[in-house]
């Protein structure tokens, strides 16, 4: 009886779930096995399995924890200022005003450029010529006048400017995901929960911490995951804003992996960090993911 | 025009059984309602008569049609749901098309046949509208018309006015019964509104946890109730239920004997019993079948025992008055007890009273299992 | 007053933060090289020279960039046919298990709807040596399938999620009015069903189709040449060469862009409904 019921539904998911065995879980699976071997492209006769030594490598390696280093530090930043900023446009778009749906239709500018053209603008906006460029030029200097000291602006030169202006780039392009989450789940609390408010006297600001960021604890959780993920997987922005540079200031993880891949073409190695960094995402994933339960927020 | 016959229907979903062997005989043309609690198994019952799911056990007839196995887009019924689930992207005129359409009648058909629909249905100036442009009243005249124009056999209705408010419910409670008596269909609702049921109904059907509990003329329904569920159920005010035990006065008169109460009862309801004495009941009496007056003499009723009480004392807890009547809330030996009276009667709360209750009008209930110890009246 | 005042201030960082750095790019693809450098914000000669190189490539192969320019039609081409096969192939895979989730309980969907998203977490460094090895072996290499099969993955749990977001919204009563009606199963889902979602359905399609075309790494993994390479990838290719005048190079981006940004304006709407929706409800 039950069979039957339940084969149609199987059915229907046949075709997403053979695609994503094929082309994701089967990968994984290979990836895994591929980081117990010996397994550099250069060197095709000499594959051979040799247990946990390329994690132990990678392990023992500096690359590896500047890389990592580097990552968390981009990740945590990305995620707290696209919360911050997208909640900020998020709150304006719910309030009426003249030219709101203008705000909202430019709202997915940053979201429809491509990752890799989100780099090269970036460039040059930060590049000698860069708008921008200028503008922190006039600001540093304005700065070391008024404060009497002398610090040197070499721009994207700079291993912290140039981190940070990845950083910039990215939560730039994030933002309005994130947003539209906000927007949808600020304009899912009931208003009598503002009039009750008001009626108890609560200021706006009250308002905001007492009823707005509980009502929001479920969209921000969402944003956190999808922002954590996005993080570790930053590329195609780096691949063309700094290349990883200048030095190592932006290997961030899945740069060295693919560093690691097709420069060294040291696959087993590569394979290894791959998996580190799903380790990793999965690990935080699981963590938002019972977070969520835990507050009875989501449902099987 | 359909007889429908439902027998032993069972429904299971998982572990939970949602109809528990329900055998109903739909006259033609009657007016059927099936009321009860939510989660009581009424609307899974009608999706069965549908064809919206299959039963785990049992057949469903039309008229001398095993339907059974049969699609619900290959029976003859129509059906008004909860949501009134009208096409959104479909204009009103589509929307009461659209059965027609997938039954193959020809456009020119189709017009006449909405027109007509429309026209009893008062709709005629809404069908260029999209449902989303209409109010809920229209939105349920919209859905009656759906259901209408294809002349169905049997009629399925769904709590169609649960979604309407109070003044548009009774308008539409109305147009029903106007229907009903115009179309030549069956109809089966549902409903947990007992005075929907009670106003509409040729028979009603009580439900219970999958059950049937009683089947009757809105009558039987209200005056003969079944068991203490059917007796609370029906009926606004809910039926006054007290605690008392069966006793015989040394004259040989039965009576209810409780806290603070007691109340004689006809010879004709203990004569069945085979051993009335001390029998554990509850007595049932509804709101209007209790007089209420001044306590004549301050005291005097002191000096006597419980037995030999021929009224009850009370007090008034709250009064309520509510226009053509005036409901006052009494405490009878700890027990809430409702009273409807003439609203020129002026005791408030904090004043004693005696009541008496009409001893033609009492319901007598087995304490332990509920069921009413009175023969039909 | 201060109130609404402080509101259109508020109102307008958030518009120049939005959309500076994408509408100073644009005057710079208008603008002559020499003014770059002289930092301007807006030109003051403007010249459609810049996008002359991608399109009238004959005249000027001289110029730093041309070779790149050049294939830059065919690379949007490329792009097309790769975004909208993802497009078609996350609306039928994903509307068919999304369909399944929503309205037919079964057993094991917690379990999918898990590996759904556990498959949406995956990184795309952690699978894209098995995913090259996989495709050369298959023969894929740059060509058009190996990029639409690799996107599809990575778009399609999404696909999935909000789908079945949005068709949970749909009330059942509508596909049981259907039936009664007189449609069969697959009359309710093609006549009421369908119509009805499609505002979801046209979401979805376009965030994987904008998805595509901005995806590089599986792109640039495994195209080779322009027979497929698709147009982020060439675009990529600017900032490997060295002196292409940053004018030029602000004409190819939105060359690139101008699709993506079309497609959200039009879909604006769907898309903040469709996405916000389902993610959070």
């Amino acid at each position: 009886m039950t069979r039957t019921r339940d084969f149609l539904p199987l059915l229907l998911n046949l075709p997403a779930v053979i695609l994503l065995v094929a082309f994701i879980a089967y990968p994984i699976g290979i990836s895994f096995w591929m980081s117990l071997h010996r397994y550099n492209l250069r060197r095709p006769d000499q594959v051979y399995f040799h247990g946990l030594e390329n994690y132990a490598t990678i392990l023992a390696s500096p690359e590896f924890w500047n890389a990592l280093w580097i990552s968390l530090y981009f990740t945590f930043m990305a995620v707290l200022l696209v919360i911050v900023i997208a909640m900020a446009i998020a709150l304006l778009l719910h309030e009426s005003f003249r030219g709101r749906g203008v705000v909202r239709a430019l709202l997915l500018i940053p979201w429809a450029i491509p990752g890799v053209v989100n780099g090269l603008m970036w460039v040059g906006l930060l590049g000698d010529y860069g708008a921008f460029n200028a503008m922190l030029e006039d600001t540093v200097a304005t700065v070391n006048y008024l404060f009497g000291i002398n610090i040197v602006y070499t721009g994207m030169a700079s291993p912290f400017v140039a981190l940070n202006a990845a950083i910039g780039a990215h939560v730039w392009r994030s933002v309005p995901f994130a947003c539209i989450i906000f927007l949808a789940a600020i304009q899912a609390i009931p208003t009598e929960q503002y009039r009750a408010a008001r009626v108890d006297g609560a200021t706006s600001w009250n308002r905001f911490r007492f009823i707005t960021l509980p009502w929001l604890y479920h969209a921000v959780l969402v944003v956190a995951i999808f922002e954590t993920m996005n993080g570790f997987r930053a590329f195609d922005l780096i691949y063309a804003l700094t290349g990883g540079g200048p030095g190592d200031a932006t290997h961030v993880i899945a740069w060295q992996t693919y560093k690691e891949a097709f420069a060294r073409l040291d696959f087993g190695g590569a394979n290894a960090y791959s998996y580190l960094i799903t380790l990793i995402t999965m690990t935080l994933a699981i963590i938002y993911i019972r977070l969520l339960y835990r507050r009875g927020l989501v449902q099987g | 025009m359909a007889r429908v016959r439902l027998k032993n229907l069972t429904k299971h979903f998982g572990d939970v059984v949602a109809v528990d062997d329900v055998t109903l005989d739909i006259a033609d043309r009657e007016f059927l309602t099936l009321l009860g609690p939510s989660g009581c198994g009424k609307t899974t019952l009608l999706n069965m008569i549908a064809g919206l799911e299959s039963p785990t056990v049992g057949e469903v007839w039309f008229d001398d049609r095993n339907v059974t196995a049969v699609a619900p887009e290959r029976r003859d019924i129509a059906m008004v749901f909860q949501t009134y689930a009208l096409y959104p992207h479909m204009s009103v005129f589509d929307n009461v098309a659209f059965g027609l359409k997938m039954r193959g009648v020809p456009a020119e058909d189709r017009k006449r046949l909405v027109l007509e629909a429309s026209k009893t249905m008062e709709i005629e100036h809404l069908l260029d509208r999209k449902p989303r442009a209409l109010s809920g009243g229209q939105r349920q005249r919209v859905a009656l018309a759906r259901a209408i124009v294809r002349d169905p056999g049997v009629f399925l209705l769904d709590e169609p006015l649960s979604n309407l408010d109070a003044q548009l419910r009774v308008v539409m409670r109305t147009e029903l019964k106007r229907l009903h008596g115009e179309l030549d269909m069956t109809f089966v609702y549902v409903t947990h509104d007992q005075a929907e049921s009670l106003i509409l109904s040729d028979r009603i059907v009580v439900m219970k946890d999958g059950q049937i509990q009683q089947i009757g003329t809105p009558e039987t329904i209200y005056d003969s109730p079944a068991n203490t569920f059917v007796a609370g159920f029906v009926g606004s005010p809910p039926i006054n239920l007290l605690k008392g035990t069966l006793e015989q006065s040394a004259g040989g008169a039965w009576r209810v004997v409780g806290k603070g109460f007691g109340c004689d009862v006809a010879a004709s309801i203990v004569e069945q019993m085979e051993t009335p004495e001390g029998r554990e009941v509850y007595l049932g009496v509804r709101a209007e079948d209790i007089g209420v007056g001044e306590v004549l003499a301050e005291g005097s009723t002191s000096g006597k025992s419980n037995v030999d009480l021929t009224d009850i004392r009370a007090t008034v807890v709250v009064r309520e008055p509510m226009g053509s009547d005036l409901y006052l809330t009494v405490d009878v030996g700890g027990s809430n007890v409702k009273v409807r009276t003439r609203p020129d009667v002026r005791f408030d709360r904090g004043d004693s009273v005696e009541l008496s209750f009409d001893p033609k009008k009492i319901h007598l209930f087995e304490r332990e299992s509920g069921e009413s110890l009175v023969p039909d009246r | 007053m201060w109130r609404r005042a402080s509101l259109y201030i508020y109102a307008l960082v958030a518009v120049i933060y939005l959309t500076l750095p994408f509408a100073w790019v644009a005057a710079v693809s208008f603008m002559p090289e020499r003014e770059v450098t002289q930092q301007h914000w807006w030109p003051e000669e403007p010249t459609i020279g810049n996008y002359s190189l991608y399109f009238d490539v004959e005249g000027r192969t001289a110029d730093v960039g041309a070779a790149i320019a050049r294939q830059f039609p065919r690379a949007i081409v490329n792009s097309l046919i790769i975004g909208t096969a993802v497009m078609l192939l996350n609306l039928t895979c994903g509307s068919l298990a999304a369909y399944a989730l929503s309205r037919l309980p079964f057993r094991g969907n917690l379990l999918l709807l898990l590996f759904y998203l556990g498959s949406r977490s995956v990184p795309g460094v952690a699978i894209m040596i098995p995913m090259y090895l996989l495709m050369r072996s298959y023969g894929l290499l740059d060509t058009h399938l190996s990029v639409i099969l690799s996107h599809t993955t990575f778009t399609l749990p999404f696909t999935i999620w909000i789908l079945k977001g949005y068709f949970q919204t749909v009330p059942l009563d509508l596909e049981r009015a259907a039936r009664v009606d007189g449609c069969t199963p697959l009359g309710a889902l093609l006549r009421v069903f369908l119509p009805v979602t499609t505002p979801g359905l046209v979401a979805v399609g376009i965030f994987a189709f904008i998805a595509s075309w901005g995806e590089f790494l599986f792109a640039l993994l495994f195209t080779t040449t322009i027979a497929s390479r698709p147009v982020t990838v060439l675009a990529s290719d600017f900032a490997q060469e060295l002196g292409v005048p940053f004018t030029v190079i602000a004409a190819g981006g939105v060359l690139v862009i101008l699709l993506p940004l079309v497609l959200s304006f039009i879909f604006q709407r769907l898309i903040i409904q469709g996405i916000g929706g389902s993610v959070t409800g």
